[in-house]
């Protein structure tokens, strides 16, 4: 475009031209395009005017779209076999607002189409975009389901080994304790969870921490980490017994490994791609830690929860213990007020406990359990580990004990 | 500048002739011969991105060189080639551009604009990549082949196979599409074409690279 601003650049094709094309400028007017050659052109054409300019009537004239771009406006005068053309911004309107006649038809034509044309392209990418999420979700589940499978493939000693990483890191935070009657009872609960498992052969390992909150976790391996809080304020052993199942689920499920399979795995290549292997431990011993402390993830807890009340059932441990055990942290929960209160951090870091309590009462439903009750005072243990609370405890512990019995009867 | 491209159509060169104040840009190791008194200055093939640009997706080299004659003296002379055996050509330009294919670019005059333009998806798919390199402006481009070059007016439609294309007019749009019916296309061996649709001017070679190869590859 130069001065005059309704000159647009472009060019001209034709016979008619010295060379057979030029480029140059075209000005939309009211009696035609005037298309105005570059300077060092010299005019050729039946039509010149003064200056040199070409003078195409919009009678004359027939419009097209086209160009490697697309967006290329011709207008072609077929007597004399001349092609004007241009892509120039603003090009458009100029011609709109200056033609007139069978012109001004045909352009009004042209931009319906277009309009046509586009929305045609914008459906297409919408389609291409969501037939390459739909890629990108079918790859995602095929790395997911590829993780598990992948994991299966590995040996037991890798859990065991990226078991103690995280807990050499996390033992530092931890004061572990040895309570004789609690370990004992612990190793009872284990011993009668065990074999109703059928995840293979694990070492599974039960370590006691003087935590007042009521949590524990699972390592890759078999070590079970349990707080203090748990046992004291379990009502009796075998609400600890469902809790115990569900960690030790998450062992021989190994969700460790897989979480780690899953997170590892972009990362994981990349570092592996860099050469940055001390980089990947690293990331392992973050991932591992997160995972135990703050829980495996949705899908993982509630696999947990049913391998748990499986096994439960399967080793004669009433399996309604760990619903009841849910429903009584949420009471107590709510009876605190709306937040959260800090010891509760077993309940805090697992998913939506009342989802959690009607799959466990689903999972049960038309299954009959034959409880075999575990043969431990659980009184003496709570005495064991919290010696000051045994006497505000004792009543309420004798009524949840019956409840239990009564429970059991039922 | 006088310029003159002899021993053609096969082993292609071009001859130029420049006077001072005369400059020709050429595609780095394209140049031949030169006269003792021919000044050589090497830069970026536009700006540093543009240079980029250009070497991974017009497949043009990063570093061009502008050849011009020494002050002091009245005329040298500087020989350009391409890598390939082929035709080169002469192309005007008088504001017009032009696409070239990767590679086809050799050398240009002053006043000529190198640069890159989008090519579109279609150019993509047909294994051409999605930026080409773009001539324009006022001046002299020459550009090389493998083969002979023919030179085709399109007034409508032309179809060419893809690996034969050279340049063309921003005028064109090229369509990609099969020969043929699917298994007329497969089987004859044409696969996809380019059709090029619209007016202006295309460049064909009349042999392809790509059939070279294929056809070495067979005796490997």
């Amino acid at each position: 475009m130069n001065g005059a601003d309704k000159r647009f650049a472009g060019g001209a094709i034709g016979p008619v031209l010295p060379a057979g094309r030029c480029g140059g400028s075209i000005e939309p007017c009211f009696d035609g395009l005037h298309f105005h050659p570059s300077a060092s052109q010299p005019s050729a054409t039946e039509g010149a005017v003064a200056d040199g300019a070409v003078v195409v009537p919009w009678e004359a004239l027939r419009f097209e779209l086209g160009g490697a771009s697309g967006r290329v406006i011709f207008a072609h005068d077929d007597a004399q076999d001349l092609t004007l053309f241009s892509e120039a911004q603003g090009y458009w309107e100029a011609l709109v607002s200056a033609a007139h006649g069978q012109a001004r038809v045909q352009l009004d034509r042209l931009r319906r189409e277009c309009e046509v044309r586009s929305r045609r392209r914008s459906w297409l990418w919408l389609g291409a975009l969501g037939g390459l999420l739909a890629l990108g979700a079918l790859a995602y589940g095929a790395f997911r389901y590829g993780a598990v499978l992948a994991v299966k493939q590995l040996p037991h000693s890798l859990d065991n080994e990226l078991g103690e990483i995280g807990w050499t890191q996390m033992r530092s935070q931890l004061e572990v304790i040895s309570r004789p009657r609690s370990e004992e009872a612990l190793r009872m609960m284990v011993d009668r969870i065990e074999p109703a498992l059928d995840g293979g052969d694990w070492d599974f390992r039960v370590t006691l921490v003087d935590d007042g909150r009521i949590n524990a976790f699972a390592l890759p391996g078999g070590r079970v980490v349990v707080f203090k809080g748990l046992m004291v304020r379990a009502q009796n052993a075998e609400e600890v017994a469902a809790v115990m199942a569900h960690e030790m689920a998450h062992v021989t499920e190994r969700h460790g490994l897989r979480r780690m399979v899953q997170s590892v795995g972009i990362i994981g290549l990349v570092q592996i791609f860099l050469g940055d292997i001390g980089g990947l431990i690293a990331v392992a011993r973050e991932v591992l830690t997160l995972g135990a402390l703050n829980g495996y993830g949705r899908a993982q807890e509630a696999e947990a929860d049913r391998v748990a009340v499986r096994a439960l059932a399967k080793a004669q441990l009433d399996p309604r213990a760990m619903a009841e055990f849910f429903a009584r942290l949420e009471e107590e929960s709510s009876k605190e007020g709306a937040a959260m209160p800090a010891y509760l951090d077993w309940l805090s870091t697992h998913p939506s406990h009342k989802a959690r309590i009607n799959a466990v009462k689903k999972q049960l439903q038309g299954r009959k359990v034959q409880p075999r009750s575990l043969p431990i005072d659980w009184k003496r243990v709570q005495n064991e580990l919290s010696p000051g609370r045994q006497d505000g405890d004792r009543e309420g512990g004798a009524v949840a004990s019956e409840n239990h019995a009564e429970q059991l009867r039922r | 500048m006088n310029t003159e491209i002899r021993h053609r159509p096969v082993f292609s060169t071009l001859f130029a002739r420049l006077t001072p104040g005369e400059t020709l840009t050429a595609e780095a190791d394209a140049m031949a011969s030169m006269s003792a008194h021919t000044a050589m200055t090497t830069r970026l093939n536009g700006g540093f991105f543009a240079a980029i640009l250009k070497r991974f997706f017009g497949g043009e080299t990063l570093f061009v060189n502008d050849f011009s004659c020494e002050p002091g003296h009245e005329e040298s002379e500087v020989v350009v080639t391409q890598p390939t055996p082929g035709d080169l050509v002469e192309l005007p330009l008088q504001g017009t551009s032009m696409f070239l294919q990767p590679g086809a670019f050799v050398a240009c005059t002053a006043g000529v604009t190198l640069g890159v333009g989008w090519a579109g998806f279609r150019s993509w798919f047909n294994g051409e990549g999605l930026f080409r390199l773009k001539v324009s402006g006022q001046g002299s481009v020459w550009i090389g082949a493998y083969g002979a070059i023919v030179e085709r007016e399109v007034q409508g439609e032309l179809v060419v196979d893809s690996s034969h294309v050279v340049a063309y007019e921003p005028t064109l749009k090229l369509h990609v599409g099969l020969s043929g019916g699917l298994f007329s296309s497969l089987l004859g061996g044409e696969g996809f074409v380019s059709r090029m649709r619209g007016r202006g001017k295309v460049l064909v070679q009349t042999r392809s690279l790509k059939g070279l190869a294929a056809w070495t590859n067979s005796y490997l």
